[in-house]
């Protein structure tokens, strides 16, 4: 916070929008669509000045962005572990043609 | 510090590798065929499509180059990816030093991006959920949006 810009204003937090498209639409949408959420208060909250705000608003988009990331890792790991044994049995017995 | 940036350039080199792998995979086989891939588990309990839903699929066309068959699974993605492509494709030509001494695009520096813009998150995620809405709904006119 101690860079302010000329205007006086503290630089903008990040609003990982990016990183909530990428939870909504690969991985866990629930989770994306919060993350979604605080993205666009992070804007609203900066344009108003409430830069605290803004700041936590920022850290919660964070948060949810990688939580449905988390959870989808999770579940794939999960997956892998039943069934990754069936599907590397059957890449050995050709049904895989690279 | 050091053994920070160490960590870190470790740590893209791995996610870079992983993503080239999972490329690869939905490159080489067609999940419309395959069971190996995970299904989304609200459509496999509810029956219905999220927002993502057909994403597989439509990754496996766009890397096969089919761009209609891929928003035919689903749009969202390509646009998605156009977002994206715009971002970073600005981003990558406001750090390109073209003039002398390393000087960069100054036309370019007081440009947005789309997913800069004030509004988008707000815009996004209200069309993320008309989306879901819409290819949910029981018309036939929808089957479109349905992958």
């Amino acid at each position: 916070m101690e860079t302010t810009s000329p205007s006086g204003r503290p630089p903008k937090p990040s609003n990982y929008l990016i990183l909530a498209i990428l939870t909504t639409v690969c991985c866990c949408q629930p989770t994306g669509i919060a993350s979604i959420i605080y993205a666009a208060r992070v804007n609203e909250l900066y344009e108003r000045g409430e830069y605290d705000e803004a700041e936590r608003a920022s850290k919660n988009a964070k948060l949810w962005g990688f939580i449905g990331i988390g959870l989808s890792a999770f579940f794939i790991i999960l997956y892998l572990a039943f069934f990754g044994f069936a599907i590397f049995a059957n890449a050995a017995n050709g049904e895989f043609d690279f | 510090m050091e053994n920070s940036t160490f960590k870190k350039s470790w740590l893209t080199i791995g996610l870079g590798v992983l993503a080239l792998l999972v490329l690869l995979i939905f490159f080489g086989v067609n999940p419309e065929e395959s069971n190996i891939f995970l299904k989304c588990p609200l459509y496999q309990h509810t029956g219905i499509y999220c927002s993502g839903c057909g994403s597989q699929r439509a990754a496996h066309d766009l890397l096969h180059g089919d761009v209609l068959a891929a928003a035919n699974h689903n749009m969202l993605l390509v646009a998605v990816l156009v977002l994206f492509a715009q971002h970073y494709g600005l981003k990558g030509l406001q750090n390109w030093p073209n003039g002398e001494n390393g000087a960069k695009w100054p036309a370019l520096q007081k440009r947005k991006t789309w997913i800069q813009h004030r509004k988008a998150p707000l815009l996004i995620g209200i069309v993320v959920v008309v989306y879901m809405i819409l290819r949910n709904l029981p018309f036939a006119f929808l089957d479109v949006l349905r992958p």
